[in-house]
């Protein structure tokens, strides 16, 4: 690996066709190993701007750099080859619902795969065991031929994350992965994304709403308000000024644990 | 709120602009849907609607004077200063003076006065037509003029910063769209002008149904008794039929079925094309998209009957046209709730797949198949139940199935097994209902 960030993104703006600006000027570099949280008001550009760096929606200004390839303009076979290296995780798990666990997991190897094959659902046996390894990683191996739907909360936010693993990406992307789900399975959750990044070097950027938990999880904290980057620091450089000038002066700390 | 209103995206401004005239527009209308009830009845009172019909009669003050249509639209500007016409309420238009406040009556005055003037700048090439038309000129030309003039006037709110037409701007006033959640004070209803509009509309609609459909209920009452020996022998079925009607009855659920089988998987096919949250996302998809929904929607209009006809000429009369019309119209129909309800999936999921780096055929499989599959099979049964029901009156125009026999034997006026043909039907029809209903409570 050269000395550039994993991601690098500079002057990021996205302005959606009905003319509402959700981002400006964004600048960010993201290394490998790194848990970057963003954290600011809803409809402060968070998931917008985790979405840009996988290209599910194209940022209208600015660059996106991963591992020195230019995101912002891939195409077609490219494009999915920088998807399945960024996997993400989101608020609503975002399974199928209708399809066993197993299944869901395998999606996770859906672009390696060729076309035919995986629209008939035959499975690789190489992947077929890759699936079953990732969901025993995230402690669900039983439940492998369950309706992804018959499951908890927190145990498909694992699903999701075993279908991210499936992937064997280099960053991973969380929009508010813990919202939906109780303190308990928040912790454990937002863990294996810990582990994911301590022990295999996975670039992790999470937006999160609990400031408690972005100072426990997060290497490094970034704040963005209407659009714009205006906090970027260790966890604990978040003051009660700067506290206040991200979430307002009416806001109060709310701890989860 | 700031006293200035502030000034609107062209995108803002045209939409205000078209409902505006939206609202115009369907005020005239009802207007001259009013006007002509009133002339139709006036026409019938008279006695005049002759025998060649009421068109050619010219029966009815507008027979005589067609061109009285045109006041509509000028009532329909006097209706609007109260802003709260029917078309303002239908298209959620509302009147309010620079500062946001509800327009007061002098402004709302000024408003009728211009507006009524604009209107009248409107009409004039369509007046000069109908007046040139009594010296046999041909008038569409003139009618393209005052559409072409209502598109100009139109324009102008597309040009004014604030969105405001020729009226709003000269009587200070602003048209604003109600936010559709915002609660609206309203009288009881017979304080309300809407209201004795919408009676009069209802009252009219019924007087002019029963003369249009000729249904006169003392018709009910009184030959009543004539029909009860046919009904009699309609209730001692022909037993020594039931070969031949069962043979039949089991060609038409079978002609059912195949339509339903076969449509289902171009439904299928072209549901995905005619999907917008699928098909939208560039300029051919679009295309593509406008094309599929044209296609079910003219195909869907045209119903199973009218195809067997169509069919009975190309492959001949019989059991194979009744099929193929079944088959054609099933594969618009379930096309079209098909598609809705790939447009009401969840897009979670679609874009986690997208999210894996899947390609489209593999988001399209993973993303939405899986959650379209269960109401995909509870319409098409539900499709094969209706299909059974139209399998057979089909036979009346040719296509085969048990409304073969039925009509032949109605043609006889031998109703002995005529009944027993209905029993049949009713029965069989009755258990698909029942069967449909609990195989889609089971996909439910």
């Amino acid at each position: 690996m050269s000395d550039a960030p994993l991601i690098r993104v500079r002057g990021l703006g996205k302005v959606y066709p009905n003319g509402y600006r959700a981002l400006t000027g964004i600048d960010l570099d993201v290394e490998a190993g790194e848990f970057v949280v963003v954290i600011g008001l809803s409809g402060s550009g968070k998931s917008t701007l985790v979405r840009c760096l996988n290209r599910l929606i194209d940022p209208t200004e600015g660059t996106i750099e991963f591992a020195g390839r230019d995101v912002t303009t891939v195409r077609g076979a490219e494009l999915r080859a920088l998807r399945r290296e960024v996997a993400m995780v989101f608020q609503q798990f975002n399974l199928v619902n209708r399809a066993t666990v197993l299944v869901n997991v395998l999606t996770g190897a859906l672009e390696r795969q060729a076309t035919i094959p995986s629209l008939v659902g035959l499975w690789r046996r190489a992947d077929r065991e890759a699936a079953m390894e990732a969901l025993r990683l995230v402690g669900l191996e039983d439940r492998a031929l369950y309706r992804a739907d018959a499951l908890s909360g927190g145990e498909q936010q694992r699903v999701a994350i075993a279908r991210a693993l499936m992937q064997r990406p280099r960053a991973l992307l969380a929009d508010e992965p813990v919202a939906s789900l109780d303190p308990a399975t928040s912790h454990s959750v937002l863990d294996y994304l810990r582990e994911l990044q301590t022990k295999q070097g996975t670039a992790i950027v999470a937006n999160l709403h609990f400031l408690s938990l972005a100072r426990e999880y997060g290497t490094r904290v970034i704040a963005l308000k209407d659009g714009r980057k205006m906090f970027e620091g260790a966890p604990t450089d978040i003051t009660d000024e700067v506290f206040q000038r991200i979430y307002g002066d009416e806001a109060k700390q709310v701890e989860i644990r | 709120m700031s006293t200035a209103s502030p000034p609107l995206t062209l995108r803002e401004r045209r939409h205000l602009a078209w409902a505006r005239a939206a609202a115009v527009l369907a005020d005239s209308l009802i207007v001259m849907y009013v006007l002509w009830c009133l002339s139709f009845l006036a026409g019938h009172a008279a006695g005049d609607l002759g025998r060649e019909g009421w068109l050619e009669s010219r029966a009815g003050f507008l027979g005589q004077r067609p061109w009285l249509l045109l006041l509509a639209p000028l009532v329909a500007a006097l209706w609007q200063i109260t802003g709260e016409s029917i078309g303002q309420r239908l298209n959620r238009v509302r009147l309010v003076d620079a500062a946001g406040a509800p327009a007061g009556p002098d402004r709302r005055a000024w408003r009728g006065v211009v507006a009524s003037l604009q209107t009248l700048v409107v009409l004039l090439p369509a007046v000069l037509g109908v007046l040139r038309e009594r010296q046999g000129l041909p008038g569409g030309f003139w009618f393209l003029l005052t559409l072409l003039l209502a598109l100009a006037f139109l324009a102008l709110g597309f040009a004014d910063r604030r969105g405001r037409g020729l009226p709003d701007v000269a009587s200070g006033t602003r048209t604003t769209l109600r936010p559709l959640r915002e609660t609206v004070r309203r009288r009881p209803w017979w304080q309300r002008l809407n209201a004795w509009i919408g009676v009069l509309v209802v009252i009219l609609t019924f007087r002019v149904g029963f003369v249009l459909t000729e249904f006169e209920p003392r018709e009910l009452v009184e030959n009543v008794s004539d029909t009860f020996p046919v009904l009699s022998r309609l209730f001692h079925p022909d037993w020594s039929i039931v070969g031949p009607v069962i043979e039949k009855m089991v060609e038409t659920v079978f002609l059912a079925l195949m339509a339903s089988a076969l449509a289902l998987p171009f439904a299928f096919g072209l549901s995905f094309l005619g999907a917008r949250n699928v098909m939208t996302k560039t300029a051919a998809g679009r295309v593509v998209y406008v094309l599929a929904r044209m296609f079910m929607n003219v195909t869907r209009s045209i119903e199973p009957l009218v195809w067997v006809i169509i069919f009975s000429l190309w492959v001949r009369v019989g059991p194979d046209a009744g099929m193929l019309a079944l088959f054609i119209h099933s594969v618009a129909a379930l096309g079209k709730l098909y598609s809705e309800s790939i447009e009401s999936i969840d897009p979670g999921p679609v874009e986690a797949i997208q999210a894996t780096g899947a390609n489209t055929l593999q988001v399209l499989r993973y993303g939405i198949v899986p959650q379209v599959v269960p109401p995909f099979l509870s319409f098409t049964v539900y499709r094969w139940d209706i299909n059974v029901r139209m399998a057979t009156i089909l036979g009346l125009v040719g296509g085969g199935g048990i409304g073969d026999m039925l009509i032949n034997y109605q043609r006889l006026g031998r109703y002995e097994p005529l009944g027993t043909i209905l029993l049949f039907v009713t029965l069989v029809v009755w258990a698909m209902d029942w069967a449909s209903s609990k195989a889609r409570e089971r996909l439910a």
